[in-house]
């Protein structure tokens, strides 16, 4: 299933001549998400924390009449909790709306095909299964983050697995 | 498939189901002009509008069955069990082309001329002083087919010769337009009425409704708690809240269907089981106009389908069987609904050989689903629950009916999908119960709002029993623990306790607790108490479902969005149950006893309150519910103070005087009973609730004019308020 999103987005990296990715802060690292694959922004909304939920869910958010199982960037990678506010990214999956919790959502980048590369063979397996390759930008890298894979189901998957 | 045909379907459809239902009923009356009229009146429309539409199989098939019908509606055949058969596969026949034309829009290729014949040698008048064996008739008819018309002729008072069957037909039907030309016309009156009142509305846009209404509600919630404090609001705020809740009664109104749409197809298929397996049946069936929301009627249409048939497969017995065991040889199956507060309960009894422990246990252990040992350990109650396992079966012989393994744990997990349970009792020898209980809707559900370290969730009310509130120094020395299980002594007997916070893993908290909570629970006959740090309001919750890996925790069925717009996820009690290993009690029944006992000692328990300054009584069975409630909702109609209450107008015995006190405090609450008087429900203030207690009843009325009665209760002769004395809202009142 990963491999079969990766090879997708790289058909989208290949047709078009040049890619709106909405960049967010996580942490240090800056990711790169395709502008056409989020529903909605939300900024500094109120999560509620679920007890025994896996460890990479941020909790719940209320969206639109439903409530929004959010996964946690900062949870996924492993990071101390975020100090600040929170902007919530909205998804629709193969199981219905999530949200993905980030440090901040800063700007919308083009990014040509040109410059986009795999997974590099010596990232960390658990890393591998979450990022989609990354683009090279001048003023640093742009991790490629790949919605399907960040599903909570899929996520469920990809860690029973392990 | 154009609009036309569509309608056509639906309304064919209908009138099979229709007539499916008379069919059977008239096995037992088979004497019923108007069983018989409505049973020709439905076929009469199949027929008349096929032709229109240019179905000439459905024309034909539907035609022998009118003159067939038409026989026996003027009295000139009787209908016995072979002519309802044949009438009944008709129908079958009748159907299946109607599910070929819904799939291909065509009515299939097939051969009725074998239906045909069968019904023709039906119409044999003297088959009814000799009933042939069916082939033989057949064959029979087409030898003697100019023997036939004579003797149809003299069997027609009209000595005219009918040369043909249409023909006949025809007449028929005018004689019956000339001799009853009333029923027809009232009968095709009623139709139209109907037709033009009712409107048929997609379900998928009532599902939308209902999850508008639902936000609507969450709306009114926060802006009932925004305004609360200011006064210019409150007025607009209560009355968004009025419509709030009429709104959302129409629209669960809109999608709620009697049971009798579920029940109906249960007469031909116990008939035909019966049949099948050489037992006999009687079908009992009651509260069919007890109405369930739509798609829940749809989700226990199966389990309830299956149900019947175990009940007529493995409960009743045949028919030398039952004699022997001195039992009536036709066996009864009942079917019954109704209604039980904010759910409801259909049951299916029979009177069939009832279930026997050991042997389910043998089954079980044979099939290796449990242990020997675990076995040996298991009160009788949860052996009757192994039954629900999956891959339990104990019929002898796989047959056609049932007995493939997959069964009543079916039936289980059907029913708990939507948030129903079922229950099982069974006596040896003297049949089987087996309880649905449905909830009324799904989307919104009463529950008590708690706190378990500063997290909110909401426990729905539909398990909860009561609650206990222990201080900080009681809990070291109520609490009792047996090495690792907390328990706690309700009322003499052992109740475990589950920590809510510990089951939930929640860190501890650094501060001490001041107390906590017990709720007692009952979840599925499994009894416990669950500890928590705090209550908030009870609130109508609109049930939101959690996605696919919020539901693997296991422990909640849904989150919801409070009035103060937080969140809060809802427990799931009997899965707490499961998970703390809190196993199946027998209590339920002990106390059940326990009061029985009582009452026939002339005891029973009553709810002690504290009204007016004075303690009263109100027998418990009466009370339904107890609220507190701002004393602002408290209003008046003319003298009488009434309250809006879940939608609904409820009366009130303002016993505590708080209608003397308002004004003072509109913030206040007030505490009312809400209880049963017949059939109708009203409300009582009180000032407190005191306690639960057996009371001895008294013969001797009181001297008050509330005080129906007075009860021996604690030693002290207490009033009973009487619920009756309360006046009935009516209309001629002038709105004050």
């Amino acid at each position: 299933m990963p491999v079969a999103a990766s090879v997708a987005l790289e058909t989208i990296t290949q047709t078009e001549t040049g890619i709106e990715m909405c960049s967010v802060r996580v942490g240090e690292t800056l990711f790169g998400i395709p502008v056409m694959s989020i529903l909605e922004i939300l900024g500094a909304p109120a999560t509620h924390s679920v007890p025994l939920a896996p460890f990479y869910i941020g909790g719940l958010v209320h969206y639109r009449g439903e409530v929004l199982t959010a996964v946690s960037m900062r949870r996924l990678l492993e990071l101390p909790p975020a100090s600040g506010v929170q902007d919530i990214l909205v998804f629709e999956g193969a199981g219905g709306y999530f949200g993905l919790l980030v440090d901040a959502v800063s700007e919308v980048l083009m990014v040509s095909p040109a410059d986009y590369e795999q997974n590099p063979s010596t990232l960390h397996d658990r890393k591998k299964v979450l990022f989609a390759g990354a683009y090279k930008l001048k003023s640093g890298l742009l991790v490629m983050l790949d919605p399907d894979r960040l599903e909570p189901m899929q996520l469920s998957a990809t860690f029973s697995a392990h | 498939m154009d609009e036309l045909t569509r309608e056509f379907l639906i309304e064919s459809q209908e009138g099979l189901d229709r007539m499916e239902r008379c069919l059977t009923e008239l096995e037992e009356r088979p004497e019923d002009k108007e069983l018989l009229a409505e049973i020709f009146r439905s076929v009469h429309t199949i027929k008349g509008t096929t032709g229109f539409l240019g179905y000439s199989r459905l024309e034909s098939l539907s035609h022998v069955g009118e003159n067939l019908l038409g026989l026996l509606r003027d009295g000139k055949l009787v209908a016995n069990a072979e002519i309802i058969s044949a009438l009944l596969a008709v129908m079958d026949d009748l159907r299946a082309i109607l599910h070929a034309i819904e799939a291909t829009g065509e009515e299939g290729q097939g051969d009725d001329s074998v239906m045909i014949a069968r019904l023709h040698a039906l119409q044999e008048p003297s088959h009814v002083v000799s009933p042939l064996p069916e082939e033989v008739a057949v064959a029979a008819t087409r030898k003697r087919r100019s023997s036939r018309r004579t003797v149809r002729r003299t069997s027609i008072p009209t000595p005219e010769p009918a040369v043909a069957l249409e023909k006949s037909a025809a007449q028929q039907e005018s004689a019956l337009a000339v001799q009853e030309p009333n029923i027809e016309v009232n009968a095709s009156r009623q139709q139209s009425n109907a037709a033009d009142s009712t409107l048929r509305v997609d379900v998928d846009l009532l599902n939308r409704m209902m999850n508008l209404v639902g936000e609507l509600v969450l709306t009114r919630n926060q802006i009932l708690q925004a305004t609360s404090t200011d006064a210019g609001f409150t007025l607009l705020s209560r009355r968004l809240d009025m419509v709030t809740a009429d709104l959302r009664e129409a629209v669960m109104k809109a999608r709620m269907q009697p049971v009798s749409h579920v029940f109906s197809k249960f007469p031909r298929m116990v008939r035909d089981l019966a049949q099948m397996l050489g037992k006999r049946v009687r079908l009992q069936m009651d509260g069919q106009e007890t109405e369930l929301d739509k798609s829940l009627l749809e989700a226990i249409k199966d389990p309830l389908t299956h149900t019947v048939r175990n009940a007529i497969d493995h409960g009743i017995e045949m028919p030398h069987v039952r004699e022997s065991a001195g039992k009536d040889p036709e066996g009864t199956l009942r079917l019954r609904a109704y209604q039980e507060g904010s759910h409801v309960i259909i049951e299916v009894t029979d009177d069939g050989g009832g279930m026997r422990v050991e042997r389910i246990r043998d089954k079980a252990i044979e099939r290796k689903l449990i242990s020997r040992e675990k076995a040996a350990q298991l009160s009788e109650r949860e052996l009757l629950q192994l039954i629900f396992l999956p891959g339990f079966s104990t019929a002898e012989a796989i047959t056609n009916v049932s007995g493939r393994g997959v069964g009543m744990d079916v039936v289980r997990t059907n029913v708990e999908k939507i948030g129903g349970k079922v229950e099982i009792d069974s006596r040896p020898g003297r049949g089987t119960t087996l309880r649905l209980r449905i909830p009324l809707t799904l989307a919104i559900i009463p529950a008590l709002i708690v706190h378990s370290r500063d997290q909110n969730f909401a426990l729905p009310q539909g398990a909860l029993h009561e609650l206990v509130y222990l201080s900080h120094e009681q809990m070291k020395t109520q609490i009792e623990w047996l090495e690792n299980a907390p328990l706690y002594r309700l009322r003499g007997k052992l109740l475990p306790v589950v920590f809510l916070d510990r089951m939930l893993e929640q860190p501890a908290s650094s501060e001490e607790v001041p107390g906590c909570f017990i709720a007692v629970l009952n979840a599925d006959g499994r009894r416990f108490g669950l500890a928590m740090d705090g209550l908030a309001d009870p609130e109508e919750i609109v049930v939101k479902p959690l996605s696919a890996v919020l539901k693997q925790i296991g422990l909640f069925s849904g989150a919801t969005v409070l009035g103060n717009g937080e969140m809060a996820l809802i427990l799931d009690p009997s899965a707490i149950a499961i998970r703390a290993e809190v196993g199946l009690s027998s209590e339920e029944e002990d106390e059940h006893r326990v009061i029985k006992a009582g009452s026939e000692a002339g005891k029973s328990e009553f709810l002690l309150v504290e009204t007016g300054g004075e303690q009263a009584a109100l027998p418990l069975e009466e009370v339904l519910r107890i609220e507190r409630i701002p004393r602002s909702r408290l209003e008046r109609i003319g003298k009488a103070p009434v309250l809006r209450f879940e939608g609904s107008l409820l009366p009130l015995e303002d016993n505590a005087e708080v209608r003397l006190q308002s004004g003072q405090d509109d913030d206040a609450q007030m505490t009312v009973v809400v209880c049963r008087d017949g059939s109708r429900h009203v409300g009582i203030t009180v000032s407190h609730v005191l306690d639960v207690a057996p009371g001895q009843q008294l013969e001797e009325a009181g001297t008050r004019a509330m005080a129906a009665g007075v009860t021996l209760l604690k030693e002290r002769v207490t009033s009973v308020l009487s619920l009756s004395g309360i006046p009935v809202i009516e209309n001629s009142m002038e709105v004050a």
